[in-house]
């Protein structure tokens, strides 16, 4: 058992006070006692020796006054026994009489019978003090000396005495008590300002330091040293209480740290019970902390194999048994509680202490959901871009092709009066072509995503055309609504119809059982922060809404997410697309689906302000021209039909094969003084210079060149921005008549 | 506790029966005759209180003090050697219990041994002061007297037998001492000069030289048979109305019982002088 030390300093002084009163008690008794034992011997003495004075006659004649007198001797205080002996020791009177025959000491005796020493003899014994003392005889005759007649023996109680010691003893120690008392106060009291006081706040201190409380200040009093102390300790406590916020922010942020993981993590004693989750582990495994503490570990993590659907061995076991940090094999599933699974990856590893003992075991985990869904989003596009790539190379290949087809039926048209029935066929063959063109496009474009190859164009007529391309064979019907005087918008006319294909299809796909679809076109003027990410400006506004099923609000931030779809067989890049293209364009896509009320899908696209009316009647004709053109194209067909449509519009027609023999035929032509007005050049050709590099060597020869660029796809940048390479136009093949004439004489007149 | 007031009760108790003042059943207290306690009545006192548990405290002082005692009822009874006087209360009895004998007593190393009784007259008388004058040596002789005034026993005898009916005065030789023959033979014991008169029954117990008178010594035979010529009787003295139990005492010390005991004692009883 621990004393306290007010205790332990109370009782010692309290000891040191007792055992001073007692000695002092003791010594006092001492000396009292002898003082005492003094005092009755000298009084017993004198006592004696009156009554042997008194009783000389009477004992002489041994009358009966001798007893008288001998009672009043006894009578006083403590005389218990007075004897009156006659010379030879016999005893002639006693009070109390009964012990009148009690014999005299031996050594009384004897003292007397040598008739020297002191007159009187004293026997101390236990209890009492026995003094002897001759009586003489004096015959008041100077003739006649005193004579022995007899001896008293007075027994002088000590009992009485001792009392008196005893009483005054313990008056003394009473005494010394009281003055411990007081001393004991006056000294605790002193003692307590002085060094109590102070150890006891500094203990007091310590106890709450050690139930982690900081209390304030331990005040300076008492002794010098304790003033000392207590300050030394103040400023330990100070530095103590500095370290342990620091380790509590340090573990704050640890624990905050740990919680914000965006992985699972999991810590278990090495009895594998669990002891603590971050969020995402409780996330995933649907326990919490406190629900999950001192449960072990298989209970909270469940997980198996997510090919045999065995239940996995137990993680701390191993960990703690090998010391290694235990990687989980792939296909883990992580059963969740309350139901629910979740694909993870997780590792196991010890945790260990300063003496790189195992304490735990830290598991940390991640949702492989999502990974394992973007592997095969990648996969997917991976596979995209293959068909991309064959989609290109087929588009190539299939554009020269309609190249072919579409020059020779316009130019078949040429040649029969356009009431004819083969003209009717024709045209409607041209009509397929160009779908198949169409088809080619959005097939490039939804491989690869070109830069779109903008030109000056309506909306209208594009949405149109999608519009019938798109509704044909359903029971949707769409209704326009546009502005007359419309304006004009520089736009990849492939890109844009894809957009309006993909925006209209939802649109069916959203009204199953049909429906109609409404398309407003109209110009828009907007300001700053009218729409977002679009600066100030002319726009054209598209708004195509249906009236279908709507799109859930949770869906709507995610639409346009590439991958997202909601439909069991989409590929989740048609609304992707469409927005990569109007971004592309400088544009901005946006969807309202107010619930109920179908979806609006609007777009704004940047206007040049121009009136699109005029733009489009232009466009229809076929321009007839003259001058001397140069073709260089590595495909016959397309030589070919290239050379017999500018034949037909009127122009001088050379074909090259590639970018060599343009450049020499084209320097030749020079030196002839008959040169090219146009040259008309294919981007690439496998093996060999295109119209990439040869327009190097004829801006070389002639800076004034003017030449047009040709391709079956968009994907290189110089389609979409031709003239920073010195081209002076562009014609995406196939073209027929019409393209070709225009662009023509847009470059010939400008 | 009980202790303690047990002790205290026996205390007081005990101071009760000491003091002759308090008369209770189981006690008789006598005092007297300086010749009669020691030469008889204390021996007697115990037998008796031996034979009927009655405490029996019996003193000296003399006769003049024991009828002084005895009138005064500090006592139950007296010891006399002195007579019935006219100054004696009227209710005191007077009853001879034993025999003594007037004797003569010297120091035990005084050479005298034989005195005369005109010699004894003219010590009384102041004429002789030396032992020399009695063939002894040269050494003062100091008698021990009493004051006449007082008497006593040995008094009477001493006017009745040797100074013809007067009583000692003091002279040059004498000292004057209480009245109590037991002072007197201490004297004598003690101081080679002394000379007394006593009783035979306590001078025989002291230790003194008894002078044979005219040649006869004062023995127990010689008193009885009348050879040694001062005997004299021994008085118990009760009052008239005494209490039963003193009467039994003075029955018994006066019966044969008491008077062969007296006898054994060496004394000459009444039995013996008979």
């Amino acid at each position: 058992m621990t004393i306290s030390l007010k205790v332990r300093v109370g009782g010692f002084i309290a000891l040191v006070f007792t055992v001073l009163a007692v000695l002092c008690s003791l010594f006092f008794a001492s000396t009292s006692r002898r003082s005492l034992e003094r005092e009755v011997r000298a009084r017993g003495t004198a006592l004696s020796e009156a009554l042997a004075r008194a009783i000389d006659e009477s004992l002489a004649a041994e009358n009966l006054n001798l007893i008288k007198q001998v009672e009043d001797i006894v009578h006083s205080d403590d005389a218990v026994l007075v004897q009156v002996f006659s010379t030879l020791w016999l005893g002639v009177a006693a009070v109390p009489n009964e012990q009148l025959n009690e014999p005299p000491d031996a050594a009384a005796v004897e003292h007397f019978k040598r008739k020297e020493g002191p007159a009187t003899f004293v026997v101390t014994a236990d209890r009492w003090t026995d003094i002897y003392t001759p009586v003489l005889l004096d015959p008041h005759d100077a003739r006649i000396r005193k004579m022995l007649i007899g001896y008293i023996r007075l027994r002088i109680s000590d009992v009485e005495a001792r009392r008196t010691i005893n009483r005054a003893v313990f008056a003394t120690i009473g005494f010394a008590a009281v003055l411990s008392l007081i001393a004991m106060f006056v000294l605790n009291a002193i003692i307590g300002k002085s060094v109590l006081r102070p150890v006891l706040d500094l203990h007091q201190a310590i106890l709450r330091h050690k139930q982690g409380e900081f209390p304030a200040a331990v005040k300076l009093a008492g002794a010098q040293e304790l003033r000392e102390l207590s300050a030394e300790f103040n400023r330990m406590s100070s530095a103590l209480r500095e370290r342990e916020e620091r380790l509590a922010d340090e573990k704050e942020r640890l624990a905050v740290t740990l919680r914000s993981i965006g992985d699972g993590v999991i810590v278990t004693d090495v009895e594998g019970r669990v002891t603590l989750l971050n969020r995402v582990a409780e996330q995933y495994t649907g326990w919490t902390t406190p629900e999950a503490s001192g449960r072990l570990l298989p209970e909270v993590f469940a997980i198996v194999s997510e090919t045999t659907g065995e239940p996995h061995p137990n993680l701390v076991e191993k960990v703690v048994r090998t010391g290694q940090i235990e990687e989980l094999a792939n296909h883990t599933i992580l059963k969740k509680r309350g139901g629910g699974e979740m694909a993870i990856e997780d590792s196991a590893a010890p945790i260990r202490d300063r003496t790189s003992q195992t304490i735990g075991v830290v598991i940390v985990f991640r949702d492989m959901t999502e990974k394992r869904r973007m592997e095969e989003e990648l996969l997917n596009a991976e596979k995209l871009r293959s068909v991309g790539l064959l989609a290109g190379g087929l588009a190539h290949d299939f554009n020269n092709l309609l190249t072919g087809i579409v020059g020779n039926v316009t130019l078949a048209k040429l040649y029969l009066p356009a009431d004819s029935k083969a003209f009717e066929r024709l045209s409607e063959a041209e009509q397929a072509t160009r779908r198949a063109t169409d088809l080619t496009h959005q097939l490039l474009t939804f491989a690869k995503g070109g830069a779109p190859i903008r030109k000056v164009a309506s909306v209208l007529g594009i949405l149109e055309e999608s519009a019938r391309f798109i509704l044909s064979g359903t029971n949707v019907a769409a209704e326009f609504n546009f502005h007359p005087e419309l304006w004009c918008v520089e736009v990849d006319a492939g890109q844009m119809s894809q957009v309006f294909n993909n925006l209209i299809l939802n649109a069916v796909q959203a009204m199953p059982n049909g429906g109609k679809i409404w398309i407003d076109v109209s110009n828009a003027v907007l300001a700053d922060g009218d729409v977002p990410t679009l600066r100030e400006g002319a726009y054209v506004r598209i708004a195509i809404r249906d009236e279908g099923t709507g799109i859930p609000a949770e869906h709507l931030p995610r639409i346009f997410d590439p991958y997202f779809t909601t439909k069991q067989k989409g590929s989740g890049l048609g609304l992707a697309s469409s927005y990569a293209v109007v971004e592309r364009h400088d544009g901005h896509i946006t969807v309202e689906s107010p619930p109920g009320l179908g979806t609006t899908f609007i777009i704004h696209l940047p206007s040049s302000g121009k009136n699109a009316a005029a733009l489009s009647t232009g466009e229809q004709d076929v321009a007839v021209g003259h001058g001397r053109v140069l073709v260089m194209d590595d495909e016959e067909i397309v030589r070919q039909i290239a050379g017999e449509m500018l034949a037909a519009l009127g122009y001088e027609v050379a074909l090259v094969r590639n970018g060599q023999e343009a450049i020499e035929s084209y320097l030749r032509a020079r030196e002839e003084l008959r040169p090219f007005d146009v040259v008309i050049m294919d981007l690439t050709i496998p093996g060999e210079m295109g119209g990439k590099e040869a327009i190097a060597g004829l801006l070389a020869i002639d800076p004034q060149v003017k030449a047009i660029v040709s391709s079956g796809y968009s994907n290189d940048a110089i389609m979409a921005d031709y003239r920073a390479f010195g081209f002076k136009g562009v014609i995406t093949k196939p073209y027929g008549l019409k393209s070709l004439s225009q662009t023509l004489r847009d470059v010939l007149h400008a | 506790m009980s202790t303690v007031v047990r002790r205290a009760l026996g205390f007081i108790v005990l101071l009760a029966l000491g003091s002759p003042a308090v008369l209770c059943a189981q006690s008789l207290t006598g005092s007297g005759c300086s010749v009669s306690v020691p030469g008889y009545l204390k021996d007697l006192a115990r037998e008796y209180e031996k034979r009927t548990g009655v405490r029996m405290v019996v003193l000296g002082g003399g006769s003049v003090r024991g009828l002084n005692d005895l009138a005064e009822g500090r006592t139950d009874f007296a010891a006399s050697c002195q007579s019935k006087t006219a100054e004696d209360p009227e209710d005191f009895e007077y009853h001879i219990a034993s025999w003594d004998a007037l004797v003569f007593i010297v120091n035990k190393a005084n050479p005298i041994s034989d005195i005369t009784l005109e010699q004894v007259r003219a010590i009384y008388e102041g004429h002789i002061n030396n032992w020399k004058q009695l063939g002894g040596p040269d050494l003062a002789l100091i008698s021990v007297i009493t004051s006449p005034k007082v008497g006593g026993g040995i008094v009477e005898a001493l006017a009745k037998y040797v100074l013809n009916g007067k009583r000692p005065t003091e002279q040059k030789n004498s000292t004057m001492q209480t009245s109590s023959p037991a002072i007197w033979e201490q004297i004598v014991e003690e101081m080679p000069e002394g000379f007394a008169s006593t009783g035979f029954g306590s001078a025989r117990k002291r230790a003194v030289k008894m002078l044979t008178v005219g040649g006869v010594a004062p023995t127990k035979e010689n008193i009885v048979s009348g050879r040694y010529p001062l005997r004299r009787p021994l008085f118990i003295v009760v009052k008239k109305n005494a209490r039963p139990e003193t009467r039994k005492f003075i029955d018994f010390t006066l019966g044969p019982t008491g008077q062969a005991l007296i006898s054994s004692f060496g004394m000459p009883s009444l039995t013996d002088v008979k």
